[in-house]
């Protein structure tokens, strides 16, 4: 499995991120996992990773995962900012959260999100998703170019 | 003869001059009078020998001898022959009187005019009562327009109220939503918590142990359920909804394609007696109600049955009824109404799940299309539903 990439996970509830971690190793994930625990530090993660100068040091991801209700910027707002940047735009974003709002299904969607998951308490089910995930934007799928 | 030996010859003088109740007042052509009757003396208080000769002005009320009204009725007389008058006079001992009658123009052969009879009748009693009517009358139409000044802010009251009601019970199921909503978040984590230490440390926790953390996790699980229906339920209510023609069939189809696991895991048999008109809903609040009556209809059997559920629809003009029958437990009469109500079970936890809040929000997803839902009384085996719903346009 490919090793180089890195995958942001924004998500603001530390066991949310611990459960991830620990299914992506069960799961052998080897992509490193960022972690940004609310909408400004995701942007602000994103802003400075460069792409072109110094793509080790500070690499964009190949996926983003992400939850709507964070505090300072809100989901949604984080997915907007993305989809407004010149290369981060191209990242496939997965939003992953418990809302089950038709307005934020839609919302997610208008935006430009390529899945939209909802958080369950099952384990199984959780890490069906992330297999589901893996196998999904991790093996099968093209990415994109991050670079300009 | 003179003009007033004329006069005083009318071969109806005595009569005249014996009337009661009407005032009869002959005057000269200078208005100046000449016979005053007993009925003038009744209702003006003078006797003849005290007001012979004199102009007729004094019966008059001083502001009409200001407004000149004495003059002006001799002139509407003189020039139409007859003048009305109905208004107060004044008696000898200077209360009113109000009379109704006129001054009629006594003209000789040649057209002359000799004089004038005034003729007056008591009217008092009646105009105080018609004043007494009018002023009546204008106390009830201000009343009127009082009351409807009242009503009308009444009405602007209630629409305030509804309002403010409309806004409360919006802010409290946002509230709900949002309880409900938040309560998911530990709660999954409680729940996923658990399973980690199943899963990680199960090897070091003796049978029991495990045992207790599985309660942990079937626990969250009812408590997850809840919230999820909870959800279900505000959303239901505070949902802007679209009311369109939706297809029956299609709503059923995708019942029982969702449903489609559990009816195959338990042999159920559904029967749809198609076809299924067109109603005015909205697709997903119409697959809320049949998931939920279909669903219950699995749930509530008794394990050694084979669930049979049977789908029909009735159309008349106002209303298109769509049944769906099944053999389970069935309701008892006392619990029919209560089931449509949030958090009524009518089976202690355990025995069948299910939150008791399904059949609350088939119920709330019923009203927002303009529909009802119920239940047939008097069945004895397993139970009917049904749901009312407008005929699509």
């Amino acid at each position: 499995m490919k090793s180089n990439g890195t995958i942001l996970l924004v998500e603001d509830d530390s066991t949310d991120v611990l459960l991830l971690q620990r299914m992506f190793r069960q799961v052998q994930i080897t992509q490193q996992l960022f972690v940004a625990v609310n909408g400004m530090e995701a942007i602000d993660f994103l802003a400075k990773a460069d792409g072109a100068h110094h793509p080790e040091k500070n690499p964009l991801p190949q996926l983003i995962l992400l939850d709507l209700k964070l505090p300072l910027k809100s989901g949604l707002e984080v997915l907007s900012w993305i989809r407004a940047q010149p290369v981060v735009k191209r990242i496939p974003v997965i939003v992953f959260t418990s809302s089950l709002d038709r307005s934020d299904v839609n919302g997610a969607y208008e935006l430009g999100a390529n899945g939209y998951f909802l958080k369950t308490g099952s384990l199984d089910k959780m890490r069906q998703l992330v297999v589901l995930w893996r196998d999904h934007w991790l093996v099968n799928n093209q990415n994109p170019d991050l670079v300009p | 003869m003179t003009e007033n030996d004329f006069l005083r010859t009318l071969s109806f003088q005595s009569a005249i001059h014996d009337v009661q109740v009407y005032g009869l007042i002959m005057l000269d052509a200078n208005a100046q009078v000449v016979t005053w009757n007993r009925g003038a003396t009744q209702l003006l208080g003078y006797t003849e020998p005290e007001v012979l000769g004199q102009h007729f002005e004094f019966i008059f009320t001083p502001e009409d001898r200001a407004g000149k009204v004495p003059e002006a009725e001799v002139e509407n007389a003189l020039r139409q022959g007859y003048a009305y008058d109905d208004r107060w006079h004044v008696r000898r001992d200077q209360t009113r009187i109000f009379v109704n009658g006129g001054l009629c123009l006594l003209k000789s052969d040649a057209g002359q005019p000799l004089g004038f009879v005034k003729i007056i009748r008591d009217q008092t009693e009646r105009k105080t009562n018609l004043d007494k009517i009018k002023e009546l009358n204008d106390q009830l139409v201000q009343a009127h327009a009082q009351l409807e000044n009242y009503t009308t802010t009444l009405e602007e009251k209630i629409n305030q109220r509804t309002h403010e009601l409309n806004e409360r019970n919006a802010e409290l199921q946002d509230f709900c939503y949002s309880i409900a909503h938040d309560v998911r978040a530990p709660l999954r984590s409680m729940q996923a918590m658990s399973q980690v230490v199943i899963e990680d440390y199960g090897s070091i926790l003796d049978p029991k142990g495990t045992e207790y953390l599985g309660r942990i996790v079937r626990a969250g699980e009812q408590l997850d359920r809840l919230t999820l229906d909870l959800l279900d339920y505000t959303r239901c209510s505070r949902e802007e909804i679209h009311l369109t023609s939706i297809s029956l069939e299609k709503v059923i189809d995708d019942v029982l394609y969702t449903l489609g696991e559990n009816i195959t895991q338990q042999n159920a048999i559904v029967s749809v007696h198609s076809p299924l008109p067109l109603v005015k809903g909205q697709h997903a609040y119409a697959m809320q109600i049949f998931g939920n009556f279909i669903s219950n209809a699995l749930k509530f059997v008794l394990p050694t049955k084979k669930p049979v559920i049977e789908i029909w629809a009735e159309a008349a003009a106002q209303r298109v009824r769509i049944y769906v029958k099944d053999n389970g437990i069935g309701v008892p009469l006392e619990h029919q109404t209560k089931i449509f109500f949030l958090f009524e079970r009518l089976h202690p936890q355990g025995s069948f799940e299910g939150t008791g809040v399904g059949l609350a929000i088939a119920r709330k997803a019923a009203q927002r299309m303009k529909g009802d839902v119920g239940i047939v009384p008097g069945v004895t085996e397993g139970s009917i539903f049904w749901l009312d719903l407008e005929p699509a346009a």
